[in-house]
């Protein structure tokens, strides 16, 4: 019987999920003795025209991460799933958007401005600007084209499986391929790699009477490694996000940021966070409430920093 | 005129296309070389609350997630005019030095090795870390996975995290390296190599 085939892509994202999978040492080699990889630009020469000439549903299953940025993007994504029986969606970009969802808040007319005519290390006194198409004198040179909206893997494509993380951790990366090499795979739709609990159950921390009369910035306190960091008023995302990464920022005394994504049939991991928010707020008044809820400076890049492009706004109006 | 294109460019973090046009002769007239991505950090990351961006800034690169770290933890330090303390400043060399071999482990032998070890006349499907393992032996590809296994060790035992740290604070980091963590670090990473913390 031949090996199945395997996939991996990047589309736009960082490289720390294609570190998560080399994480795998030893055992990626032991599983890739069981598959063929077929395409992985992070490790592999294989070009997109070989993805082009393979058959449909060649690919067994591809690993995708990164969000949906661009046209390429989108492309490499329509073109995978029509290669692949099983798609996943791998790690926090493509699965809620990611970083690069937080530009959801912008335009890509005010990235475009920003990055190649405002930024002090820029000189661009022509104010060029990229092009899909250039013409230039041996000919005609393409780039993708870069939209307004950053989208999720799912948003695009039909997607079979989500796996968190930024990036997933290793134990868990291991645990999807186990599940992936011995066939024993979760209903469709299914988030892997992951607890279904919210990360609090896996907290070491004490936990107190959960009510807090101040919010905090990191740099103002230096907290107690022992104990709630909510309790102690800074904010922390752990109640309205997956665990499965083993509380790993808590460990090192920073509060979780929420890269696990939502709970279980939870939409909005942001409104889960605000309404777990004001229920330990320790308020007696709505200007108490206010005077709170205002200190928190950043709340789209606080309870959305890695869900924007899959929670219910998406992105700031225009 | 005839053009070749490379698309993508592979076995580096991020995304590059190369165009080669060649002229009548079948020479090469001209070569651009294009980065056909942009997620537009620099704008997406005004207004946010300046101590999140070490965390925010490591996801430009998750192969070099150290270096975004760090540099914009010292540039937090600027911001609060503060100097850390002598064991933070140590700490965070530490972590950037066990980064250094950790990165150079993956430059080498996964990214731009495979070129080299397996030559540029193998076939594409042959030019990765895992003909390089099946070249070199399973004994060496081991031992380097070990190492930099290793190095990544000391990363997440200073920066939390095996990929994008998160140690970093304005005048220091954000944990010390425990007694218990320092006495775990010897016989599991360092017994043959004259390491000690």
């Amino acid at each position: 019987m031949p090996k199945p085939k395997i996939a991996f892509n990047w589309a736009s994202s960082c490289g720390g999920c294609e570190i998560a999978i080399f994480e795998l040492g030893t055992k990626l080699v032991d599983v890739a003795n069981k598959i063929d990889i077929v395409f992985w630009p992070a490790a592999f020469d294989f070009k997109y025209s070989d993805l082009e000439a393979m058959p449909d549903k060649d690919i067994a299953v591809t690993f995708f991460n990164g969000a949906i940025r661009n046209s390429e993007n989108e492309h490499v994504a329509k073109l995978l799933r029509q290669k692949s029986k099983l798609l996943v969606a791998f790690g926090a970009c493509a699965y809620g958007g990611g970083i690069p969802a937080l530009a959801n808040t912008t335009s890509r007319e005010a990235i475009f401005k920003h990055d190649y005519k405002e930024t002090p290390t820029t000189d661009n006194p022509q104010s060029i600007y990229p092009q899909a198409k250039a013409q230039v004198k041996e000919g005609e040179l393409t780039i993708p084209d870069f939209y307004n909206t950053v989208k999720t893997l799912d948003q695009t494509v039909d997607v079979d499986y989500f796996v968190p993380g930024c990036p997933p951790v290793a134990e868990q990366v291991s645990n999807v391929i186990d599940a992936f090499v011995t066939g024993n795979l979760p209903p469709k739709g299914a988030v892997m790699g992951a607890s279904d609990k919210s990360l609090c159950h896996e907290c070491k921390r004490v936990k107190g009477d959960r009510k807090i009369s101040k919010i905090l910035r990191t740099y103002e306190t230096i907290p107690d490694p022992e104990k709630c960091m909510l309790e102690q008023g800074v904010i922390c995302m752990g109640p309205a996000t997956r665990g499965g990464c083993r509380s790993v920022c808590l460990d090192a005394n920073m509060p979780c940021r929420g890269c696990y994504g939502p709970l279980p049939n939870v939409i909005d991991q942001g409104a889960k966070m605000l309404s777990a928010l004001a229920s330990i707020f320790a308020a007696e008044n709505e200007e108490d409430i206010t005077k709170l809820a205002e200190a928190v400076p950043d709340p789209v890049g606080t309870f959305y920093r890695f869900s924007l492009a899959r929670s219910l706004m998406r992105r700031t109006k225009q | 005129m005839k053009t070749v294109t490379i698309d993508p460019v592979t076995r580096l973090e991020g995304h590059g296309k190369i165009s080669i046009f060649l002229n009548e002769e079948g020479n090469v007239e001209n070569a651009y070389f294009q980065v056909p991505e942009l997620r537009g950090f620099e704008k997406f990351c005004e207004g946010r609350p300046v101590e999140e961006l070490p965390d925010i800034t490591s996801r430009i690169c998750g192969v070099c997630p150290e270096a975004h770290h760090i540099a914009s933890t010292k540039a937090l330090d600027a911001v609060f005019h503060v100097d850390p303390p002598l064991a933070a400043k140590k700490l965070r060399e530490l972590l950037y030095s066990a980064f250094f071999v950790a990165d150079h482990t993956t430059h080498f032998y996964i990214l731009s090795g495979p070129d080299f070890v397996m030559g540029p006349t193998a076939p594409k499907a042959e030019r990765n870390i895992l003909s390089v393992i099946g070249k070199v032996g399973l004994e060496v590809g081991t031992s380097i996975i070990k190492h930099r296994s290793d190095a990544l060790d000391v990363i997440a035992m200073i920066g939390g995290r095996r990929v994008h740290p998160t140690c970093g604070v304005p005048g220091g980091v954000s944990k010390p390296i425990a007694e218990n963590e320092r006495l775990s670090y010897p016989p599991t990473c360092v017994s043959d190599k004259n390491v000690q913390i």
